[in-house]
């Protein structure tokens, strides 16, 4: 059976959402049709509002509503020291164990060969032009304790380490394969507490 | 038979919804497998360790109709050499990037399976100025099971043993100086066919009796990834990852 032209665009739309595939497609179109259509605008004007006031943090890269976000221009933190996470989601998770009280820095994903993902997809430009300009003594690598996440910090520290800059890791304690943003907050504490140099 | 077991090596994983993931395995006798494993991105997940890229490990399936489910897992080998070392991790990345274009789903692929295996043993314990030699002798291994592999024997028109010869791309080996006519070859010193020869033929862990100069090295490397993109159609994403972490030691 064919469906209609709008169901189908519908579909075809979802299936672009990570993790989406063309049976989740169908059944999420079915669940919003079925939806009264105050809901739907209420829906469609949320997205358009989001992605209209939504944009990166000029200087660490995360997700703002004002440019520089809060934390960059807080007097609160310590400008010394960048914590570098892959997903705006784990400077959510760092702010929660309230231990950090640096910068950030988001990268928007971890190297990746076999995807194409280096130096031009990262945000790792961005970083390297807050080093060079000056009163960074240390970066904290705190990406995702899984093969991907490692191999971004030994990436980093090659990238960084000529910059005269600390590379350092989060201790172990994190288990092999999980995300930042699961890990209980008093793990991401003592990890960070028992970070060391790479 | 809904449940199967299966060993394998993990080649590329991702994220699924909330935290699960899409694992694709290279195994012996089911060729390459796209399975999910539940949970994996939650800290204490027992298939999280199994589930890392590169791993070798004793899977246990459930046959689903669209993707198949992993229910267990034992590691055999973590190639924890590859976790340490950035060079050792994108040549594995390049491996792996082969491995899965050339494998089919649910198809035999004892041989490529080897390979892959051999390789990333070599790349975990080789020392690290010999990985590029460890890359081109899988590229002659991958040449070899996908039913490419050059001809560097004989002339491939007429036979001819002996040279001088070029290597045509397009001809599928080399070509001598009668039969050449039109083709567009490159020119190859017989040190270059020498070499390419004992690469086919050398084990990896004999790789190190290999003396090769940085140019000759070169060569052989350009000749053999444009061999391996013309007959296998595919450009590997990962070598822009391997030219840049290069040019990152040399600066
Ligand atoms: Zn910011
Ligand atoms: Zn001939």
């Amino acid at each position: 059976m064919m469906y209609p032209g709008p169901v189908l665009r519908l579909m075809e739309e979802l299936t672009k959402l990570p993790g989406v595939g063309p049976k989740t497609a169908q059944r999420l179109a079915f669940h919003l049709l079925k939806q009264e259509t105050e809901s739907i605008q209420q829906f469609a004007q949320a997205l358009l509002a989001a992605k209209d006031r939504i944009r990166h943090c000029s200087i660490c890269q995360n997700l703002t509503e004002d440019d520089p976000c809060r934390l960059c221009v807080s007097s609160e933190r310590d400008q010394d020291i960048i914590c570098v996470v892959e997903e705006p989601k784990d400077v959510v998770a760092l702010e929660r164990s309230s231990e950090y009280r640096g910068l950030y820095h988001v990268l928007h994903g971890a190297w990746s060969p076999m995807d194409g993902v280096g130096l031009e997809t990262l945000r790792v430009k961005e970083l390297l032009g807050r080093i060079k300009a000056g009163g960074v003594k240390e970066v904290i690598v705190a990406t995702n304790a899984d093969v991907e996440g490692e191999a971004t910090a030994m990436y980093l520290a090659r990238l960084l380490k000529p910059l005269g800059v600390a590379v350092t890791r989060l201790a172990h304690g994190l288990p092999m394969g999980s995300e930042l943003d699961y890990a209980a907050d008093d793990t991401i504490a003592r990890a960070l507490q028992g970070r060391h140099e790479i | 038979m809904a449940y199967y077991q299966s060993e394998g090596i993990v080649l590329r994983t991702y994220d699924l919804g909330e935290a699960d993931r899409i694992v694709v395995i290279l195994s012996p006798e089911h060729g390459s497998i796209r399975a999910v494993a539940k949970g994996v991105r939650r800290p204490r997940s027992k298939l999280s360790a199994v589930i890392q890229l590169f791993s070798q490990a004793s899977f246990m399936l459930y046959r689903g109709r669209q993707l198949d489910t992993i229910t267990q897992g034992e590691m055999i080998e973590a190639f924890r050499p590859l976790r340490l070392d950035l060079d050792r991790m994108a040549s594995a990345a390049y491996v792996g990037e082969w491995a899965g274009l050339v494998a089919r789903e649910r198809q035999l692929a004892v041989e490529l399976y080897q390979l892959v295996l051999t390789a990333l043993t070599a790349l975990c314990h080789s020392p690290l100025g010999q990985l590029d030699m460890v890359l081109r002798r899988f590229e002659m291994g991958l040449l070899e099971v996908s039913g490419y592999a050059p001809q560097l024997r004989r002339c491939v028109h007429c036979g001819q043993k002996v040279g001088p010869f070029v290597f045509s791309t397009s001809d599928g080996g080399i070509v001598c100086n009668e039969c050449k006519g039109t083709v567009k070859g490159r020119t190859l010193r017989p040190v270059i066919l020498a070499q390419l020869q004992a690469l086919r033929k050398l084990p990896f862990s004999r790789l190190g009796v290999l003396r090769i100069h940085a140019a000759a090295e070169k060569e052989i490397a350009s000749l053999l990834q444009e061999f391996l993109q013309y007959r296998l159609e595919f450009r590997p994403k990962s070598l822009a990852a391997l030219a840049e972490i290069r040019n990152l030691k040399e600066e």
